[in-house]
């Protein structure tokens, strides 16, 4: 004998639950029973990760930031559009948060509707978002990890995923000069992880030709999927949009990995939208990168290429 | 958002706390409008200078608070350690 419970979307909830309601959510693959004052969220015991309702990762992160659910839950908790985010943004896992920025001038924007009507947040350079899990989930990690973030750049600035703050670039990690895994600069178009010194810093390019756009060289202020990925010989690849941008170019960065903000504004100053970061303590295999990239496609969509030839989002290696 | 940098300390607290009156700070879940900062690139030609953030849009938007001719962009060289030092 089996029973079937009833099923909604973590955005299609019920809007008035009596304590004891008990639903599965078809995008997430969780359980969900109403407490009588909030949704308590209920996971496999299993370690894989659903990012929606159909693309399922082997392995869960560590952190997941979705601009779209700042709560880390549901878009109950997000801001106003166009407000000034003074809030606390939440993991959609482990629990991780940000601290809540209480400078005005450092409080990025959030927006509810960019790419592909997502919801995003908008730093202009003089923004910082913190978090702090350390202590808890070892790290700094020194050894293979995947950080990923879905972002784009605005005008001619930095976007740069993962970094240091003001306080600390200079010492996580040691010999770093900005602190940031990722930085896009317009200034000199190239794709960086700067954790090795400037001197011997790794400045991959774009791949062009077939199958990656005329364009993609000169096309940066698109909304893309950017990956940084290590593996246990310190071997460090940059993949954009599901291609492995930097074949000659890979870096053999051992230093240890602090991602202790979302947004910097020391240095390489984030300049551009945010949508996701995401972070796991291990090299994600190929075929949950192509997993992420497909959810990436489904999400915010594909041929974000300029010249929309291209889907630049494509789950091939 | 742009800069304005300052000579001296007092010129940046006098100015961050005209900026907190203009744009009544502190209110909820925000308690200052700046932090300050200095140029600490001794190669830097600013090298000292007390860097005031200027936004020029969203909630604290007050650039007009300022003297266009006064305000920069940032300089990822302003920082101690910066490349090209």
């Amino acid at each position: 004998m089996t029973s079937t419970l009833l099923t909604c979307t973590s955005s299609t909830r019920p809007g008035s639950p009596n304590a004891g309601d008990t639903l599965f959510e078809t995008d997430t693959n969780k359980i969900i029973v109403y407490s009588g004052s909030a949704w308590k969220v209920y996971d496999s015991d299993a370690s894989t990760y659903a990012l929606d309702g159909s693309n399922i990762l082997s392995q869960s992160p560590i952190f997941h930031f979705d601009a779209g659910k700042i709560n880390g839950t549901d878009a109950t908790g997000n801001p106003s559009d166009g407000s000034a985010f003074s809030g606390v943004w939440t993991s959609k896992v482990n629990g991780i948060k940000t601290f809540a920025q209480s400078t005005a001038s450092s409080q990025p924007t959030w927006n509810s509707s960019g790419t592909s009507s997502e919801a995003y947040i908008e730093s202009d350079g003089g923004d910082e978002l913190s978090i702090d899990f350390r202590s808890s989930l070892n790290i700094p990690n020194s050894g293979a990890f995947t950080l990923f973030g879905v972002a784009k750049r605005n005008g001619s600035g930095h976007l740069v995923i993962g970094g240091t703050s003001k306080a600390n670039y200079n010492i996580f990690p040691a010999g770093s000069t900005q602190g940031v895994w990722m930085n896009y600069n317009g200034g000199n178009d190239y794709l960086m992880y700067n954790q090795t010194g400037s001197d011997t810093t790794p400045r991959p390019t774009f791949a062009s030709g077939s199958g990656n756009g005329s364009t993609a060289v000169s096309t940066y202020d698109v909304t893309r999927l950017f990956m940084v990925v290590r593996d246990s010989s310190n071997n460090t690849r940059l993949f954009v949009d599901g291609n492995n941008t930097n074949s000659a170019g890979v870096a053999t960065a051992s230093t240890e990995v602090l991602v202790e903000v979302l947004l910097k504004n020391s240095g390489y100053r984030m300049t551009g939208q945010t949508y996701e970061v995401g972070y796991f303590n291990s090299d994600i295999s190929t075929a949950d990168k192509n997993t992420l990239i497909s959810y990436v496609n489904s999400r915010y969509g594909t041929g974000r290429n300029a010249d929309n030839t291209d889907d630049l989002a494509r789950a091939t290696f | 958002m742009k800069y304005r940098l300052y000579d001296t300390s007092s010129e940046w607290v006098n100015k961050n706390e005209s900026l907190e009156e203009h744009l009544n700070i502190p209110s909820e879940n925000t308690f200052r409008y700046a932090e300050v900062s200095q140029v600490t690139n001794s190669n830097n030609a600013e090298y000292g200078k007390y860097i005031m953030p200027v936004c020029t849009s969203g909630t604290w938007k007050c650039d007009d608070q300022f003297n266009p001719s006064e305000l920069v962009d940032s300089d990822p060289t302003w920082e101690k350690g910066a490349p090209g030092e």
